[in-house]
């Protein structure tokens, strides 16, 4: 046994090769090998990745000639919900031909358990002297999780309000997230968490999005996941909250 | 009347050369003397001017009655009838002493007549004269004690009936060793009583703010032993020139003295070496209605953690940090008034050392929460006493298991003191324990303004059951733990700071000295009596609903908890100095939301609180003119010096820069430090605050107004690009907020000017010169609250909240019910401000302020329009709605808001707290409750309540003072109604 590396799982299609490139930088920047996976099913990927302890999952979001409804095909899906390290997604219709990584978006819900989820965004962009622009998004059911923190609801004067805000949720941020040599900027999302993600990976141009998941797959859960599958401008990490 | 325990060791009069007396820094806030046979020799001068004055007259008086001549005596009739007394009264006294009666007559009376006022001109004049030749002679033992006195941190202070007390002083060289003098010139300007009357020393007091049971008085005079005796003070020291002892310790002297420095400034000797008896040194409040508790541990709430369970006494406040530290915490402990522009560019209140850091160190090892394992912890919040306790149980990664406990303060009694006392017992080890700690004896403070603290701190461990106590250094200590053995350390820690101390290090000395003399039980005991005695005035009692009685009884805290009557050169910032966040500013929070809770129930602080903004009167004026205007125009946000010091900019949400122009626009905060001086005088009847400060700045904010209402082509005055309350609105024009209470202002100052010109004429004609009013200008701003714009419509009683406010396009708040972002984040402040949608109140707070000038009518209907309106995106605005709501009567809508404002603090999940409590919603919620909810009203004829109780309080209780009388208010729910069941 050795590792940890970056596994990429490829089917052979021409479709899963878009995932190459990313997991390429991603190697030299996280100084970690690539190890390129021939996939018969993903129960072999997952017992691969599981016994090479893999440090992340490099692969195409899917391989059919169109997007699937979710944004994310059958075997990406299966490797996401059981994978033991966080997964890379890389839509082929919007995979880059060079990637570089300069900006890391992370939609944050405030929760301690998102920042110790993101943790990996954090590494990335130190290591690649990205910027991390994290994105204060809970919609209108705020994070329930005890330490939590919401954007104000009074803002009674800016001048001192968003200064004050903005150190406490980084310093709740770096508690579990190191960010000590990371350019950090802080964003606050208006509306719906999908929505602001995908807006702000727009606006920002954004290389990666890093999302925390719980790991939950059910019709009417993961909406911002879905939606961020089905929509984000470039490659997703999709790091898992640990179950409780 | 004998001293007690540690103050005054004698009872006997006693000469120089006995055992020394002992003044106590920490028991004594101040002293204050005596000028003429205390600090200076002018006894003698004085003596030979009313001999040469009487003499004189007397000689005439024989020689036209044809009686023998009976001089002037200078000793005995000098001590027995002018000696201490105002000049005229000394006129009066002696003469009525030889039957003679002459005609008061009045200032400027020729130098020959015979009236009181011309014999006692007269007199001056020869005293004056003799001192000119003589030059003063100031007693050896004077300028040592006071500087004693100064470097234990005691105020001090002089009485002299003299009008040329300061003269005299500055003669001496004796002028900068007294923080406070009151002459006979400033005795006539306040109408004060003269010896043996007990106003001139209770005036001094009122000056320094402190209590005069933690005053020492010095006098040689009988009257003034006799008036210092009336005034309560805490000891009284006859100062024995003349050998009078006997009779200065019969007038009322706790203890007499020839020489002032047998009085040794130090603390009393504790009757036998320290113990540390068993931890706890005081019994913890166990009613749960005086608690806020935390159990367990969560790392990233621990800001919120500081803040809430923060210490204070309003001299300095200390976030309630772990003692071992971790990587969330923010320990920070202010001064008030101490303010550092670095980093910059604004001031902000200067940190001082981690003074409570104590970190345990178990067999080399730091004892962590975040290593090993958490078996318990609770927190508490102890209200009733002030102070915060833990109690935490870990085991490390060793297996070994300490509990460690712990409680702190910020003395209530001695403001300088912070005292720390801790537990730690190794459950199942033995083994070395040390403690880490990051202040060990002094450091000081230095602020790029100049300014100084110097903190100090002594530590005694001890143990239970058989360990003795001894003093040693926290760092070099090691603990040889044996299981279930308690070692207890107890620290004490001083500050003094230049603000008020001349020696900050000899100050913070002087205190930990006497501070570990005494002990820690002794101390907290006290504390805990001062804090009694707080809550004895300010408790507020809710039945029926014990979160909101917490809630109450929390704001009650803090706000008790940042306020210093005896500082009058501070106020209390936004975040009081519970934390970093608004850095230690001061807003109109101050005077709208916090003050009506102190003007009623701890008068001391309000005053302490106004006159802190009669000292930033001459920035105040530097801005007025700056804007052209005159008058006083106050700083938006004001630190130490009362200059503006609001941030030009700063980075939003969206990562765009915006610029605040919130210190050129929101000028209502004018008339609102206006409406705080008013509404203290009204409570309080406080006329000495009114001619030396409240008038002046009523009058100087009256005149800001008056000049910055512009003409209209409508024959109106109109005050145009201005923010109110709501700030959803900027450079509007005729702001109701803002145009309704300058409009108040500029009337409030005509009818203090004609109340000053009818009740104290000469303090009028001094306050006029002064500020150089003719009679032009007054008559203008009668004129000009007339024509101010201001505009009620008729029919629907609506007030529109600035021009054009009703043509905006409404936009339903409704519409935006799922928002999880502050309104102007949602929509851009450019989109809201072409909305209606509002901040916080503005008409509403104009209404509540000045209820009575609005009619039922249009309270309703205002509430009805802009409650619908407002985003509530200030923490000051649901306290007002709730208070609005029960007056109205709309009692579901107004707890709904009360639990709202409850929560902005204590709510557990949002973090909102983590920079520091909201000390004006604090405020609020007191109003919420005493004017809302209990429906209080004051007038002439004292307070009246109109109860209207939200759902399940059975009864509101509290208590007020008003006009210098004390009243225990109840509010209770109506019975419900008896119903026949019967058929």
């Amino acid at each position: 046994m050795s590792g940890p590396d970056i596994l990429v799982p490829l089917d052979g299609s021409e479709r899963a090769r878009c995932a190459l490139p990313v997991a390429e930088r991603l190697s030299e920047l996280l100084k970690m090998p690539v190890r390129i996976l021939q996939l018969t099913d993903q129960a072999g990927a997952l017992a691969e990745a599981a016994d090479r302890q893999a440090g992340l999952i490099v692969m195409s979001a899917h391989t059919a000639q169109a997007r699937p409804a979710e944004g994310i095909g059958p075997a990406a899906l299966a490797v996401l919900r059981d994978a033991p390290c966080p997964v890379v997604l890389v839509d082929p219709a919007r995979a880059p031909q060079a990637w570089t990584l300069g900006r890391v978006l992370v939609p944050h819900d405030g929760s301690p358990a998102v920042s110790g989820a993101v943790r990996p965004a954090a590494e990335l962009a130190g290591q690649a002297g990205a910027e991390l622009v994290v994105l204060q998004a809970a919609g209108a059911e705020q994070a329930a999780e005890r330490g939590s923190i919401a954007p104000p609801l009074y803002v009674d004067q800016p001048q001192h309000e968003w200064p004050a805000w903005s150190g406490e949720f980084l310093q709740r941020l770096a508690i579990a997230c190191p960010l000590a040599d990371v350019r950090v900027r802080l964003l606050v999302g208006r509306g719906e968490p999908a929505e602001e993600t995908i807006r702000a990976a727009n606006d920002e141009a954004a290389d990666l999005i890093v999302l925390a998941w719980k790991g939950h797959w059910k019709p009417q859960s993961a909406p911002t996941l879905k939606a961020v599958l089905r929509a984000a401008p470039c490659p997703i990490m999709v790091t898992r909250i640990p179950a409780r | 009347m004998a001293a007690s325990g540690d103050a005054a060791q004698t009872e006997a009069p006693q000469a120089s050369g006995a055992a020394p007396a002992a003044i106590d820094p920490i028991r004594f806030e101040a002293a204050v003397f005596d000028l003429d046979g205390v600090l200076t020799g002018t006894a003698e001068i004085h003596a030979e001017a009313w001999k040469r004055l009487f003499d004189d007259f007397l000689a005439k008086q024989a020689a036209a009655s044809g009686k023998p001549l009976q001089p002037f005596d200078p000793k005995r009739d000098y001590l027995a009838y002018v000696d201490g007394r105002p000049r005229s009264d000394g006129v009066r006294t002696f003469l009525a002493a030889r039957g003679i009666t002459v005609p008061e007559g009045e200032a400027g009376d020729p130098p020959d007549a015979v009236t009181v006022r011309s014999l006692g001109a007269r007199k001056d004049a020869y005293f004056l004269e003799r001192l000119a030749k003589s030059g003063v002679k100031v007693f050896a033992d004077a300028q040592p004690l006071l500087a004693n006195l100064r470097a234990a941190g005691l105020k001090t202070a002089l009485v002299s009936s003299s009008r040329n007390a300061k003269a005299v002083l500055e003669a001496g060289g004796l002028t900068a060793l007294l923080d406070v003098v009151v002459d006979g010139v400033e005795a006539a300007r306040l109408g004060l009583k003269g010896k043996p009357a007990p106003d001139t020393f209770q005036r001094a007091l009122q000056q320094l703010g402190v209590q005069a049971a933690r005053a020492v008085g010095f006098e040689d005079a009988l009257v003034g032993v006799e008036a210092i005796r009336a005034a309560g003070y805490g000891l009284v020291v006859g100062v024995d020139r003349v050998g009078q002892s006997h009779e200065l310790v019969a007038h009322g002297a706790d203890v007499a003295v020839s020489d002032l420095t047998t009085l040794q400034v130090v603390a009393a000797e504790p009757a036998s070496a320290p113990h540390l008896a068993a931890w706890p040194p005081v019994a913890p409040t166990e009613d749960a209605a005086w608690l806020v508790v935390e159990d367990g541990f969560t790392l990233a709430r621990e800001h919120e953690i500081e803040s809430v369970f923060a210490v204070g006494n309003g001299h300095l406040g200390s976030r309630a940090s772990l003692a071992e530290g971790g990587p969330m915490s923010s320990p920070a402990t202010f001064v008030a008034g101490l303010f550092d522009t670095r980093p910059g560019p604004t001031p902000s209140l200067a940190p001082l050392p981690d003074w409570s850091h104590l970190a345990p160190i178990v067999e080399g090892a730091p004892l962590k929460l975040g290593s090993g394992k958490l078996l318990s912890q609770r927190r508490t919040l102890d209200m009733r006493q002030g102070l915060v306790w833990r109690d935490w149980r870990h085991e490390d990664p060793g297996g070994r298991v300490t509990r460690f406990q712990e409680c702190r303060l910020a003395s209530l009694y001695d403001r300088r003191l912070l005292l720390q006392s801790a537990a730690l017992t190794a459950e199942n080890y033995t083994g070395a324990v040390g403690f880490e700690t990051r202040l060990d004896a002094s450091v000081e403070i230095r602020t790029s303004g100049g300014g100084l603290a110097a903190v100090s701190a002594a530590a005694l461990v001890g143990g239970t059951p058989d360990l003795p106590a001894h003093a040693a250094p926290i760092g070099e200590l090691t603990l040889q733990a044996q299981t279930g053995r308690t070692h207890r350390i107890d620290r004490f820690v001083a500050v003094g700071a230049s603000s008020q101390d001349a020696s900050p290090r000899a100050v913070a000395d002087a205190h930990v000295a006497a501070a570990q003399g005494q002990g820690m039980s002794e101390l907290i005991a006290r504390h805990r009596d001062a804090w009694a005695a707080r809550w004895e005035a300010s408790d507020i009692r809710v039945d029926g609903d014990p979160a909101a009685q917490r809630a109450l009884r929390f704001a009650a805290y803090h706000l008790i908890s940042a306020a210093d009557p005896t500082d009058a050169r501070v106020s209390i910032g936004a975040r009081a100095m519970t934390g970093g966040a608004y850095s230690g500013h001061v807003f109109w929070d101050t005077e709208i939301y916090m003050l009506p809770f102190f003007a009623l129930t701890w008068p001391e602080a309000a005053r302490a609180l106004l006159m802190y903004r009669h000292h930033t009167l001459p920035a105040a004026r530097k801005k007025a003119l700056s804007h052209g205007a005159r008058g006083a125009f106050y700083a938006w946000e004001s630190a130490d010096t009362g200059d503006d010091v609001t941030p030009a900019s700063v980075i939003g949400p969206g990562g765009v820069v915006i610029q605040i122009r919130l210190a050129q626009q929101e000028q209502h905060i004018s008339a609102d430090v206006a409406f705080g001086a008013w509404s203290y005088w009204r409570a309080t009847g406080d006329d000495v605050f009114l001619l030396e400060a409240g008038a002046e700045i009523i009058i100087e904010t009256a005149r800001f107004w008056a000049s910055r209402a512009e003409p209209g082509d409508d024959g109106r005055l109109h005050i145009r690009g201005v923010v109110g309350p709501d700030e959803y609105h900027e450079h509007v024009d005729d702001d109701a907020y803002t145009n309704g209470m300058a409009r108040w202002n500029l009337r409030t100052a005509v009818a203090v000017v004609q109340e000053m010109a009818t009740r104290w004429p000469e303090s009028w004609a001094g306050l006029r010169a002064q500020l150089k009013l003719g009679d032009a200008e007054l008559d203008e701003w009668a004129d000009a609250a007339r024509d101010l714009y201001f505009s009620i419509d008729p029919r629907s009683g609506l007030i529109e909240q600035f021009q054009g406010y009703f043509a905006l396009k409404d936009l339903p708040l409704t519409s935006l019910v799922s928002r999880s972002v502050p309104v102007d984040v949602l929509l851009g402040l450019d989109r809201v401000m072409r909305t209606p949608i509002i901040k916080q109140p503005d008409v509403l707070m104009l209404i509540y302020l000045l209820w009575d000038e609005f009619t039922p009518q249009v309270r309703e209907a205002n509430f009805h329009y802009y409650e619908a309106r407002c985003a509530q995106g200030s923490s000051l605005s649901p306290c007002i709605h709730a208070l609005f709501a029960a007056r109205l009567g709309r009692m579901d809508m107004a707890q709904r808001y009360f639990r709202q404002a409850s929560g902005i603090d204590l709510s557990d999940n949002r973090g909102d707290a983590a920079g520091g409590v909201h000390a004006a919603a604090l405020g609020g919620l007191w109003q919420a409750a005493v004017f809302g909810f209990a429906g209080l009203t004051l007038d002439d004829d004292g307070p009246q309540l109109d109860p209207k109780l939200p759902p399940g309080w059975r009864e509101l209780s509290f208590r007020i003072r008003w006009r210098g009388k004390d009243y225990a208010l109840t509010a209770q729910a109506p019975t419900a109604p008896v119903r026949e069941i019967s058929p």
